[in-house]
């Protein structure tokens, strides 16, 4: 040790004497002078800044010290400081400062990563924990509900920085494996699978909704001499469980609806709707349009469980055309409203070749079954075993253990698996109860939850894990398996070639899904709904369609290997019939989602154009700028603004239609400390203006003509209550002096920032694929990859294969 | 922490199919000298404020003059103190509403970048009180899993919101089939927990020792399920009390907040008399939908914003009406003589606030609180300086004090409340 620290010091010390340039930069040369002249006198001692260079640890390996050292760094390089008016460093202070910073963080950023690694370990999420439990066992319920939320912290939820761990989630986790096996091992009585209806027409039920008056809650149904006709949305007359169907065991099920509209003026959708006596709200699976009067036969496939039941629903219905509504209708057969006409509606399944189903099947390798006599368990067969229960325990470990954790399990991995179903085995307890100890052991152990492994390089199954994390939010499948196994993933073609091969399965939907919600706040679509009286319009249809554009879209993006200044100003996007009327465009029928080109002249095309951004940048019933503002810069450029200063209220919207949003914010131009962050936050926010709540285009707001409300549920889709009020000024200036009006003057403007969005959703993409945010040491890689990309316009689908070959992903 | 009520006596009694007060008919079944009650902690916030000139009254002390919400609260005068002048410092967040994430932590600036929460004053009471009840705590919310009491790592607990399942885990017995199938899964869950914390020992050691935060986390976890699963396990061979109440029914319309609120809150006065809890936590709090009260025609939180629109604030002080009549209906209940030394409101503090002190501004200073019961002297408006607020966790640890857990500071405290 000392020897080479004397060493270190000789040589050291021969280059200072030959050269002084050649002299190793110092903090004290290199800094020093830069901090004197235009740093101390605010960042001092007894200065009020929270920054104090005189106390300021110089040791850039200390985490603490090393985060601000890189804030100092990034202030000084952008030039907002020293701050105007303040003296001002030489270039050559400043250049020379900047690169030993530069230098000197890069290098202590490496050292960690190479020692600790990028990524320390981190845990599934719950949604990834979810899917690896639906892929691992053939399942589909919902499992993440019995997780704790991720907490917000301001970054992906992989990340693992940010993520905690309590007994609430080992409790949950415990849970949810459990329900899980439940799903997993159908050993009940084979259920009818064959075709049957759920007759409507028949049910003792429907006759008495029939039959009742309105005053006592009936009197919205009535029977043709075929159909049962229904003039309202979620109408619980029609819950399955009250009309003979109920799912016998969890699977997947075809549900297939015949139906018409019934005295349509206009579009009409008919639906299918999942609810259980879990969650009072239910859930939208299935929409179709139903257009003139013909009958149209429609089907779906859906995951169901024994608790949920469904219904078939009518949406988008106009009232009477004297305005009545159903409620106060003389009588169903009479009223004048559009409704719809229900036919017949049959369920199949669950979809099983063979019972015991494949799944439970599958988890017992090895073991036959056959009808049971004992059927006090509640199952309707037992296994027939071969060998002893413990080998055959075994042998199901062995071929779950492996894939559940993603990596080699040794014999004394398995025997401890096998050992915890031993005492049970040995008190002659039920074979597929004992065998579910360790299985269920599996399913929360370490080597399911975790990302882990040592810093370095990661080896190929490792790869494996990480790739099929990002882009299926699962687990390897056998082909990646195979390939890590046989240590041929690192191969960089066969690398990419997996990447395409995965892009193109089904399951990446999850990733986009995923990665969406998070980056762009979709998850926060329910977290305000607009009032139901101004934005009649707004529903559960509507709603899916808005999630379904943003998502088609990007995942276009990716399949077409587009440029990323498509997020800025497209000329298509993904449009049904509904969403396209929604916009204003004709010519869509049908609610399929397909890509749709789109007029020069139209607002629409990119992102800041989608429903279902104005949406979660909505507040409730009302828009902000200043919301709106804040998404674009810090969501789609990756540049947030500061935080407000303490005790700074937030604007007063108001709805009363004297003033506009715009007039409110007035102090925000006019306060100069205000203004310093406002008039970058607000003008994207202003072009933005051009987009109610729910994605309208308007050129005025809606204000309430306060009608006197009626409370009643159900009611209010059937009314409107607004007028048009004040014009919408959707004019402005950017900081940088560019003079807008309009949302697509605005687009023009925002395309020039083309390679900052283009640096953001890489940036992301990393951040969501490794589990740790871009670091220091990491920034020249991102620079790379952008120049690589720089000429075909940063298309995504590029992007996504530059992340996957960096050294970010294939380093722990 | 050692409670004077034993819990044998408890659970002895509890067996017993006994209507309310059930302390009184628990020491005269005993035949012996009657124990001191225990004390309680009941924490209820309504997320979007109360809007203060309605609430706050204009002088203070025991003379105050009252004001439209306090005049609901007329009856229990003598039984609450209101205070002004109280919050939490630094508490700029990421979104303007993430307070309601820390107002029972404390923790500084919510949401923002790497935000770690801490844990919530229920939680740190339920941990020295330790399990000397079934539920060390109960965490309610009116529509949603979202609460605000956390975990010492900043891990939220997922309230419960349907008065029907949490009657049914406080006072329903399971079936002897469902009884002997819930010991077996716990006597399986403790040993899968077992190998599992052997496994996360292994893959501790393996890994880097600067990267073992999490498996550390993910072993301290287990060990605290395994300790919860033993006491689930001892309290699943004692029946449950039984009450006279029928269990109640859930409302299903998200938009009926008074409804949900009060079929919950009715709920809490059977906990705590039957001691199968001593800490309860409730949220307010509507799915930014129009609740269903007459003369409501917008959403709660569009109407917090209400710009001093009269209209607007005319239909806020309707909902927030409601809510604090519920506040009152709650007290009364508690105020009705059931303990064998008295009423069950003199054991338990009430807490009913917010985090936001004028939600219009979302303004997370001088937070609306009110302090009832618990033994205290009430009866007076304790108002502090406006612009110079004491920190709301000096009042924590008063409320801690009170509950027999003495502690020097909770979070930003800088001592404790007298007054």
């Amino acid at each position: 040790m000392a020897q080479t620290a004397r060493n270190r010091f000789v040589c050291l010390l021969l280059v200072c004497v030959g050269s002084l340039s050649l002299c190793a930069p110092t903090f004290a040369t290199d800094f020093d002078a830069l901090i004197q002249s235009s740093c101390i006198e605010c960042h001092g001692a007894n200065t009020e800044t929270r920054l104090d260079f005189t106390t300021l640890g110089k040791d850039f390996d200390h985490p603490e010290s090393f985060r601000k050292w890189v804030r100092i760094f990034d202030r000084l390089k952008s030039g907002e400081m020293p701050p105007p008016g303040e003296t001002q460093p030489s270039k050559a202070v400043r250049l020379k400062a900047l690169s030993f910073l530069e230098s000197e963080l890069k290098q202590a950023n490496q050292r960690s990563q190479k020692t600790i690694g990028r990524v320390p370990s981190r845990r599934l999420s719950r949604m990834e924990f979810e899917h690896t439990l639906h892929d691992l066992l053939g399942i589909g319920g919902d499992l993440a509900r019995h997780l704790p939320p991720e907490t917000e912290s301001g970054s992906f939820d992989v990340v693992a920085a940010t993520q905690e761990m309590s007994s609430v989630h080992v409790r949950g986790l415990l849970m949810a494996a459990d329900l899980a096996l439940d799903e997993a091992i159908q050993l009940g009585s084979r259920p009818r699978m064959a075709k049957r209806e759920i007759d409507y027409f028949h049910s003792r039920y429907i006759q008495m909704w029939v039959d009742r008056p309105v005053r006592r809650g009936g009197g919205t149904i009535f029977k043709t001499d075929r159909d049962v006709v229904t003039f309202r949305g979620e109408n619980y007359v029609f819950r399955s469980d009250n009309n003979g169907f109920r799912p016998p065991v969890a699977g997947r099920y075809r549900i297939t609806v015949k139906a018409a509209a019934h005295q349509p003026r206009s579009s009409i959708t008919v639906s299918l709707k999942r609810q259980n006596d879990r969650q009072g709200e239910s859930e939208l699976f299935a929409a179709w349009d139903l257009v003139g009067s013909d009958y149209r036969e429609l089907s779906t496939a859906t995951y169901l469980r024994p608790d949920d039941y469904i219904y078939v629903s009518a949406d988008e219905l106009e009232p009477a055309r004297d305005g009545r509504v159903i409620y106060n209708a003389k009588s169903a057969s009479t009223f004048g409203g559009e409704g719809v006409k229900i036919r017949r509606v049959t369920v199949e399944g669950p979809l099983e070749t063979s019972w015991p189903p494949e799944r439970t099947r599958k988890l017992f390798p090895g073991v036959e079954w056959k009808a049971s006599t004992d059927k006090r368990r509640g199952r309707a067969y037992e296994p027939v075993l071969r060998d002893s229960p413990l080998e055959h325990a075994r042998a199901i470990v062995s071929a779950i253990a492996p894939k559940a954790w993603r990596r080699e399990v040794s014999d004394s991995e398995i025997d401890a698996l096998v050992a915890l179903a031993k005492p049970s085995l040995e008190a002659k307890r039920d074979f597929v109860d004992s065998v579910r100890i360790p299985l269920r052991t599996i399913l929360v152990s370490p080597g399911l939850l975790f990302q882990t492994g040592k810093a370095g390089s990661l080896d190929d199954r490792a790869l494996a894990s990480r790739l099929s994390y990002f882009l299926w939010r699962s687990l390897p499948d056998d082909e990646l398996n195979q390939l890590a196994a046989e240590d041929r993933l690192s191969d960089h073609q066969t690398l990419a070639g997996q990447v395409d091969r995965m892009l193109a399965d089904p399951k990446h939907d999850r990733f986009v899904h995923e990665f969406l919600d998070q980056w762009l706040e979709l998850d926060t679509i329910d977290a305000t709904t607009p009032d139901a009286f101004l934005y009649p319009e707004y529903d559960d249809v509507l709603r899916r369609a808005m999630l379904a554009e943003t998502r088609e879209f990007f995942a276009h993006l990716i399949d077409k290997n587009l440029s990323v200044a498509h997020l800025v100003e497209s000329d298509f996007t993904f449009l049904n019939r509904r969403l396209a009327e929604h916009y204003g465009i004709e010519g869509v029928e049908g609610e399929v989602m397909r890509k749709v080109q789109l007029d020069p002249a139209s607002v629409r095309g990119g992102l800041l154009a989608h429903a279902s951004i104005a949406k979660v940048t909505a507040n409730g019933t009302v828009t902000t700028p200043v919301k709106r503002g804040n998404f674009v810069l810090t969501n789609l450029l990756g540049l947030p603004p500061k935080l407000p200063p303490p005790g700074v209220g937030a604007i007063e919207p108001d709805t009363r239609g004297a003033t506009t949003i715009r007039e409110t914010l007035e102090k925000h131009q006019t306060l100069d400390a205000c203004a310093v962050c406002h008039r970058t936050i607000d003008p994207p926010g202003f072009a933005m203006e051009c987009f109610d709540p729910v994605g309208n285009f308007r050129e005025r707001y809606r204000n309430s003509k306060r009608v006197t409300r009626e409370t009643n549920i159900g009611l209010r889709f059937l009314h409107k209550d607004y007028k048009l009020g004040l014009p919408v000024d959707m004019s402005g200036v950017t900081e940088n002096g560019f003079e807008f009006n309009g949302i697509r003057d605005y687009k023009t403007h925002l395309r020039k920032s083309k390679e900052q969005i283009a640096r953001n959703v890489l940036s992301k993409l990393i951040a969501f694929s490794t589990g740790a945010e871009v670091q220091f040491a990491d920034r020249e890689e991102v620079e790379r990859i952008l120049q690589a990309t720089k000429d075909d316009g940063y298309p995504l689908r590029s992007l996504i294969h530059h992340v996957v070959a960096s050294r970010l992903f294939r380093n722990r | 922490m050692h409670t004077p009520i034993s819990r044998r006596a408890v659970l002895k009694a509890s067996g017993i199919a006994i209507s309310l007060p059930f302390l009184e008919s628990m020491n005269s079944a005993m035949g012996r000298e009657p124990v001191a009650p225990p004390k309680r902690l009941v924490l209820v916030c309504n997320t979007l404020g109360l809007h203060p000139p309605s609430l706050f009254p204009k002088t203070a002390g025991s003379e105050y003059e009252s004001t439209g919400y306090l005049d609901l609260l007329k009856k229990h005068r003598n039984d609450f103190t209101l205070f002004s002048g109280l919050s939490h410092p630094d508490q700029n967040g990421k979104q303007p509403h993430d307070t309601e994430m820390t107002w029972l932590t404390a923790a500084r600036n919510p949401g923002l970048g790497g935000f770690k929460n801490s844990i919530s004053i229920d939680q740190f009471a339920a941990r020295h009180l330790g399990n000397a009840t079934r539920f060390p705590s109960i965490v309610l919310s009116s529509n949603t899993q979202k609460s605000q009491s956390y975990t010492s790592n900043g891990v939220m607990l997922p309230a419960q919101h349907r008065p029907s399942t949490v009657f049914a885990k406080l006072f329903l017995d399971d079936s002897p089939r469902e009884q002997r199938r819930q010991r077996q899964r716990l006597a399986e869950g403790r040993s899968i927990l077992d190998s599992v914390a052997e496994q996360t020992q292994t893959l501790r050691r393996q890994t880097g020792s600067h990267d073992r935060r999490q498996l550390e986390e993910y072993f301290t976890a287990i060990r605290a399920a395994e300790a919860e699963l033993a006491e689930t396990g001892a309290w699943l061979d004692r029946p449950k009390p039984r009450v006279d109440e029928k269990p109640p029914r859930d409302i299903a319309d998200s938009a009926d907040l008074i409804g949900r609120t009060r079929s919950l809150m009715n709920l809490i006065p059977l906990m705590l008399q039957t001691d199968s809890t001593r800490i309860v936590t409730v949220v307010i709090q509507d799915h930014l939908v129009v609740p269903r009260i007459q003369g409501v025609t917008a959403e709660h939180h569009n109407l917090s914003h209400h710009g001093q629109d009269p209209q607007k604030i005319e239909q806020l002080k309707i909902i927030e009406t409601e809510i604090v009549k519920c506040f009152a209906d709650f007290l009364s209940r508690l105020a009705q003589p059931s303990e064998a030394d008295g009423r069950l409101l003199d054991q338990t503090s009430v807490l009913f606030g917010s985090n936001l002190g004028n939600a219009n501004a979302h303004d997370p200073s001088n937070l609306p609180i009110i302090l009832a019961g618990g033994g205290y002297d009430h009866g007076r408006h304790v108002a502090y300086d406006k612009r110079n607020n004491i920190p709301l966790c000096n009042l924590f640890v008063s409320l801690l004090s009170k509950m027999g857990i003495e502690t020097p500071s909770f979070a930003t405290s800088t001592g404790k409340l007298t007054w």
